[in-house]
């Protein structure tokens, strides 16, 4: 494949105008069938080179008419060369190599034109793009500044495992003290409640057995030791109560502060976080599962705790009074431990599919109740119930297989206690038989080994309880370790009065691997009202969502008045943005809490100017309760062009800079966008506005018209400019004036 | 300053309301922008097409006359019983039939569901019953103990 002859550089002919810099090098991870190959393709000195991964090499001198174009489809993009329409070569490449691509592809560009190689200032824009470290288990893109992978958190470095409920110390700390005070309890009343049948060895030695012998009861040594018995009891009631009260105290505020902490970090995730997660699995994991953490940490744990104490405790006391009879006892241990050894990772797998299929069956919920007028429209209520019926089926069907194993569990451990208290039994008569102990001290150890073989029939459950812990923490660390990918600046600089200027310089975005937008510049100035024009589709959203900051520039950067608004503390960002979108979403509440939303201490009057400048005045003047009327969680009471003007009047009560209007009056029936008209017309004065539109009517006074097509802007003017272009603009008008007349007076009073 | 001063007047068919310049609007009628929250401020003169002609800020900013006449006004237009005491309740769940004695005499309050009672503030609620009248209680912790304690089944 050695055509080097044949495309040798010509140093001689007319060379582009060349400024020896270094040369911009893409390694390629494709090959022309795409599969992973290496290969390499380098602009330098004015020539195009591919070279193979076996040392062949191709070389094009760049001419005039020459272009490279590109292309990503399903995650692989593809790199065509061309000369005057005939195309010389394609490549093919992955995500990895875009970012190298694109500035290939620029590099390309303005050689072709015979421009120096590097645009002034663009190295800034473009490498912070290609700086960005990747993920290597998913190939995200890791934000500057931060380790993990906002995706994925590390892969299995998270599997589940016990000791996932260490990490609950962090919600522990600041109540160590309580904890502390309870523990000590507990172990003060464990001991308590040891005393009274260590007292039964000395009142049947030397009470019963001389009593019924024949030798006169001692009156005063019994109610002495009757006396001890109650006060013992009464001390551990006491101590118990104590104890108990604190740990659940202690652990409903562990429970309350975990609940907060994950559901303030969850509002703080970006936008990209909430596309990819289910509301009803959501509030699974902050309401279920914090509580049955709450409930581990208060009932559980604490059970645990205390078992743990007695049983050591019971194994010293009767390894004191008998070594060898203590031995006996405890014979059954071992296989207990080797059966919660056992059991234990079959139940806490089990756990988490049922915690999994919980949050299912919350998602029907919460997807079927907000839907409930689709449901209906379809006639499709038998399905959802079916759904539900069938994710319940499920959630038995798992809840079956966990209680198989744990229904033989649990009587497996009784029955060998059982077992041990029979090998007591008649290895004490034996012992007394052979008068080695006396009656009783086998009493005493009776006594001590019902209590004892309670104890480990109970802290063996505590298995159980523990993965299903386990598995809930998990879910809610999940949540807890996921980081924003849309970061706040490290050190925010103050923001200064806000004139509006917005600035897009080679702004690139991808979701995933879908490039949506590519090389978008654009300048707008304060108080511009900017109109974007686009099929569905096109990035119109994404370019908005891109200036809110819902989401970061893949590359490239956005600026307001000059600066980068990644250095813009989010919050004060957002505060000078407002924003109207095409789904106007009414919280539960008064109207005039509704529109207050942005800013709740704004006084009456201000939330009736805002109405009243959004023309939603008198209409809810017309509601039997005014401002204070209710609207539902989707503010069903509502027509959709009056919850739409409740929403232009929120944005407008906060008197924000800039103005995003994002398809706000496609909706609505003629009538009512006529009214949002007038309430937007009073809205964008004097601010920066993007305002997106499918009825060009809307747009009439925009001061700039922005045409995207298929993430890339193609042309950019005034009305009466873009028609006398006849290009996609001038497309769109005729395809609009054939759907109504409206836009034909329009297309007059351009030509 | 040409015209008039704006001014709210009886006339035959009820209110009249003269703007600024002279021109007189038959058949206003007064409405509440916060009837809950704030009954005593922005209260709206609004034309029979619906269309606000004027806005009160506060009413006790008026001069005592005018301040009768709107009050008289909107007390024509507004039906919001205030609850004084609960008698009896049918049974303790939704739905319930309250026997109830309201400041515009005794009735019987059939209560649908549990959000049918709505608190506005700390101590006032507002309780739709199945007509589709909306009772108030003004200050339910000064209600005495017996009303108190059938209410709070539902709360
Ligand atoms: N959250 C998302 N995740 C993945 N792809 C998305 C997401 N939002 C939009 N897209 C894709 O981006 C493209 C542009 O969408 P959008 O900006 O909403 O278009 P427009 O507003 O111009 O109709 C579409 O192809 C759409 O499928
Ligand atoms: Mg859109």
């Amino acid at each position: 494949m050695d055509k080097d002859a044949a495309d040798a550089p010509d140093r001689s002919c007319e060379a582009p105008q060349w400024v020896g810099t270094a040369p911009v090098r893409v390694d390629l991870d494709l090959d022309e069938a795409l599969c992973f190959a290496h290969s390499r393709l380098e602009l330098a000195d004015g020539s195009l080179i591919w070279q193979g991964a076996a040392g062949e090499h191709r070389t094009w001198r760049v001419g005039p008419a020459m272009r490279l174009a590109h292309d990503t489809h399903a995650g692989a993009g593809t790199l065509r060369l061309e000369d005057a329409g005939t195309c010389l070569a394609t490549w093919h490449h992955t995500q990895d190599a875009l970012a190298a691509v694109q500035r290939l592809r620029d590099t390309f560009a303005r050689v072709a034109r015979g421009e120096p190689a590097h645009g002034g200032g663009d190295e800034g824009a473009d490498g912070g793009g290609a700086a960005l470290a990747h993920c290597p288990i998913c190939r995200t893109p890791i934000p500057a500044g931060q380790d993990d992978c906002p995706q994925c958190d590390g892969g299995e470095a998270n599997a589940p495992s016990t000791w996932i409920l260490l990490r609950l110390w962090r919600f522990a700390r600041p109540y160590k003290r309580s904890l502390l005070l309870g523990f000590l309890l507990t172990l003060a009343s464990t001991f308590a409640t040891l005393v009274p049948p260590y007292l039964t060895m000395p009142l049947m030695d030397r009470v019963l057995i001389p009593t019924q012998r024949g030798e006169p009861l001692d009156v005063a040594l019994a109610t002495g030791y009757l006396g001890a018995l109650l006060g013992a009891a009464l001390v551990a009631w006491g101590l118990g109560y104590w104890r108990t009260y604190i740990l659940a105290l202690v652990a409903e505020r562990i429970g309350a502060d975990m609940r907060n902490a994950t559901f303030s970090h969850l509002l703080n995730l970006s936008l990209e976080y909430f596309g990819g997660k289910r509301t009803g699995d959501l509030i699974a994991r902050i309401g279920v599962e914090t509580d049955r953490i709450c409930v581990f940490l208060s009932l559980q744990l604490l059970d645990f705790a205390t078992d743990l104490v007695m049983i050591t405790m019971t194994a010293v006391i009767l390894a004191s009074i008998d070594p060898l009879l203590a031995v006996a006892t405890l014979a059954p241990l071992p296989f207990i431990i080797w059966l919660v050894y056992l059991v234990r990772d079959r139940l806490r797998f089990g756990f988490e599919q049922i915690n999994r299929t919980w949050g299912e069956v919350t998602n029907v919920l919460a997807d079927t109740i907000p839907g409930i007028r689709v449901v209906k429209a379809f006639a499709q209520e038998a399905r959802e119930v079916g759904r539900f019926a069938e994710l319940n089926q499920k959630n038995l069907r798992m809840n079956d297989r966990v209680n198989r194993v744990w229904a033989l569990f649990s009587p497996t451990v009784t029955l060998l206690t059982e077992v041990g208290l029979l090998v007591i039994w008649g290895f004490g008569i034996w012992q007394v038989a052979h008068d080695r102990v006396s009656i009783g001290v086998l009493t005493a150890f009776l006594a001590y080994i019902g209590r004892f073989f309670t104890r480990v029939d109970s802290m063996s459950r505590i298995v159980s309880f523990t993965q299903q812990a386990a598995a809930g923490a998990k879910r809610i660390f999940d949540v807890l370790d996921c980081v924003p990918s849309v970061p706040p600046p490290h050190q925010p600089l103050p923001l200064a009065p806000v004139q509006g200027r917005i600035a897009l310089h080679k702004v690139s975005f991808q979701y995933g691997n879908h490039t949506v937008l590519r090389d978008i510049s654009l300048e707008i100035a304060p108080g511009e009202l900017v109109g974007l024009i686009g099929h569905s589709g096109s990035g119109k959203s994404t370019l908005a969502n891109l200036i809110c900051r819902f989401y970061d520039v893949s590359q490239g950067s956005i600026s307001l008045d000059g600066r980068d608004v990644r250095t813009i503390d989010l919050a004060q960002y957002r505060k000078h943005i407002g924003v109207v979108l095409q789904e106007p979403f009414l919280f539960f509440g008064t109207i005039a809490e509704n529109i207050a939303y942005g800013k709740p201490d704004a006084s009456r009057a201000e939330v009736i100017e805002a109405a009243r400048a959004a023309n939603a005045h008198e209409f809810i003047l017309r509601l039997p309760f005014g401002y204070d009327s209710v609207v539902g969680e989707r503010g069903q009471a509502l027509s959709g062009g009056e919850r739409q003007r409740i929403s232009i009047a929120r944005a407008l009560l906060t008197n924000p800079r800039i103005l995003i209007l994002d398809e706000a009056t496609s909706a609505v029936d003629s009538t009512t966008e006529k009214e949002i008209q007038k309430a937007l017309d009073t809205l964008v004065q004097g601010r920066t506005t993007i305002a997106i539109a499918h009825r060009l009517s809307t747009l009439r006074k925009a001061d700039r018209l922005v045409v995207l097509d298929k993430g890339e802007i193609v042309e950019m003017g005034t009305h009466d400019d873009l028609l006398a272009r006849r290009g996609a603009y001038y497309r769109f008008c005729v395809n609009q004036a054939q759907q109504d007349g409206a836009a034909a007076a329009l297309l007059e009073s351009g030509a | 300053m040409s015209g008039v001063l704006p001014r709210l007047e009886r006339d035959g068919s009820g209110l009249c309301w003269v703007d600024r310049a002279g021109v007189v609007h038959s058949g206003v009628h007064l409405v509440r922008a916060f009837p809950l929250t704030a009954p005593d401020e922005q209260v709206s003169v609004v034309s029979a097409h619906g269309a606000e002609l004027h806005l009160f800020e506060h009413l006790a900013g008026l001069d005592p006359e005018a301040r009768a006449l709107v009050e008289a006004a909107l007390a024509a237009r507004e039906f919001m019983p205030v609850i004084e005491r609960v008698l009896s309740v049918s049974r303790h769940w939704v739905p319930s039939i309250l026997e109830v004695q309201t400041d515009r005499g005794l009735t019987q309050l059939a209560l649908e569901s549990e959000e049918s009672i709505r608190r506005i503030g700390a101590d006032k609620l507002l309780i739709r019953d199945r007509r589709g009248i909306c009772f108030v209680v003004e200050y339910h912790s000064r209600l005495d103990r017996r009303s108190k304690k059938l209410l709070e089944r539902f709360l």
